[in-house]
């Protein structure tokens, strides 16, 4: 386990770290209603490599919904085939929740629960430069892991938070600060805790921000084994960079995106999403990951994939158990025969 | 402007010649009632890339409206056409440097700045003033960061 320092200049960077911060709570966090007539899809999300859920695994996604608000939220075509792709994981970090109505997320998660599932949700507040502001959520299922609007804070930059309208008091590097939330499976006997951080960088700012993520991710990890003794946080979302524009994220000792040379937008052209593991400390990631291409999935062509997103969903399986490190005794052969 | 429809606007996302043909649309569209054209205006506004080279004057003044929001993606489109827009330099100094402008607004201008590799030394001397102002720590940052990567350029 590996402590990293705090760069001085970044305590201008982290203004508010704060569990539970007021963020408007939706309704009801569990869904009480399910939308006449939907049928789930019956893909077949195997032949995309995805491995099914199952005792002793966890898949973790991260889904660009580009601009999920009332119009999509409307479209029973789209809101069916999200709710299949949600349903193939057991937490996804979701960008680009763009509504003023507080309900569109709460509509999703009625159609992923259609069949009797019991996903949840955590959403953070509204965030952003423009009055076209983001929210960023997890949704995950509640029978396989856990969590609450309470384990959840946002690394402030000051942004949306203490800073006043001349931005004074705010170095206000991120467009969108990222969004933590803290996770346990439901696995009886030692079940896995992670943190995840979503983030969804300023495409036109996005060299500068993955630096500065770099800062988020190890201040994020140092608050995390400080305060939760947690050493597996994995930082997720869309980049809008390849891992080979990484900057000082990719030199972090032991980081390690999952993707690195599958395109991640629907037209299968970019390579912007990704999740990010510390092969150090996380050693219940599998190996296993991938792009789920909707385009294949669901049989579309690229028109109709892009009703659903400009984003392919990456995902990436854990164990659902803690996993001790390997210790120099069991990876050196010579000493176990001894 | 013509009012444009959602679904009009949904295509243009993520077609992004399409939404260059259309920047004037687009960017009127973002200062519109309804939240869902704002939504998919700024969507294709972020998706599109650079602007035409003949659709930079326009941008340039509209870095003055006096909604923020235009002026924010006028800054931004004309800093993606990079060394196009050298000749508006000094607009974009005047953005910057006003302070009745909003700091989203005025580092956005910094930013767009910075993709100029021509920076005339009256901007250079702006910027260095913006760099000291520790008031405004979103501004000066970005300030910093634009006058390394000049200096780095020579």
């Amino acid at each position: 386990m590996k402590r990293n320092a705090i760069p001085v200049w970044f305590a201008l960077l982290v203004c508010a770290m704060t569990i539970g911060c007021d963020v408007p709570l939706p309704v009801e966090l569990q869904p009480t209603a399910t939308p006449d007539n939907v049928q789930a899809e019956t893909v077949s999300f195997a032949q995309n490599g995805i491995p099914a859920k199952a005792p002793g695994n966890l898949l973790v996604a991260t889904f660009n919904i580009q601009v999920f608000g009332v119009t999509k939220a409307q479209d029973v075509w789209v809101m069916q085939r999200l709710a299949a792709i949600i349903r193939t994981f057991d937490v996804v970090a979701i960008q680009e929740i763009r509504s003023t109505d507080d309900s569109v997320l709460q509509q999703l998660v009625n159609y992923v629960n259609a069949e009797g599932q019991q996903y949840s949700y955590v959403i953070s507040e509204r965030l952003g430069r423009t009055n076209s502001k983001e929210q960023y959520a997890y949704v995950f299922d509640t029978s396989r892991v856990v969590s609450n609007q309470n384990a959840t804070y946002t690394v402030g930059d000051g942004n949306s938070a203490g800073q006043n309208a001349n931005g004074v008091g705010s170095a206000d590097l991120l467009h969108r600060e990222p969004y933590v939330a803290r996770f346990i499976s439901t696995d009886a006997q030692n079940p896995f805790r992670f943190t995840l951080i979503n983030i969804h960088t300023d495409p036109d700012l996005a060299e500068n921000e993955v630096n500065v993520l770099a800062d988020v991710y190890q201040n994020v990890r140092a608050f995390e084994l400080s305060t939760a003794n947690e050493d597996d946080v994995m930082l997720m979302g869309d980049f809008n960079a390849a891992p080979n524009k990484f900057g000082r994220l990719s030199v972090i000792p032991g980081v390690q995106p999952v993707i690195l040379d599958q395109p991640t937008n629907t037209a299968e052209t970019k390579l912007y999403d990704n999740i990010v593991v510390d092969k150090y400390s996380t050693f219940e990631y599998t190996g296993r990951c991938g792009v789920l291409r909707m385009r294949e999935v669901f049989g579309l062509e690229i028109a109709d994939a892009k009703r659903l997103s400009d984003h392919n969903p990456v995902w990436a399986e854990f164990t659902s158990q803690e996993r001790v490190a390997p210790t120099a005794m069991s990876e050196d052969p010579a000493l176990l025969r001894r | 402007m013509p009012t444009v429809e959602v679904s009009q606007l949904q295509l243009w996302a993520n077609d992004s010649e399409q939404a260059i043909a259309n920047i004037k649309t687009l960017l009127t569209s973002i200062v519109s009632e309804d939240q869902s054209t704002v939504d998919w205006a700024t969507e294709a506004l972020e998706n599109c890339g650079p602007p035409r080279k003949d659709d930079a004057e326009w941008l340039a003044k509209q870095l003055f409206s006096d909604t923020a929001d235009v002026s924010y993606w006028a800054a931004t489109l004309l800093g993606r056409m990079g060394e196009d827009v050298s000749e508006y330099q000094t607009s974009l100094v005047k953005l910057a440097l006003d302070s009745k402008r909003t700091a989203n607004v005025r580092q956005r201008a910094v930013w767009a700045l910075g993709r100029i590799s021509n920076l005339s030394n009256e901007t250079k001397i702006a910027l260095q003033s913006l760099r000291k102002n520790k008031s405004l720590e979103q501004i000066a940052a970005m300030a910093e960061m634009v006058l390394a990567e000049a200096s780095k350029r020579g």
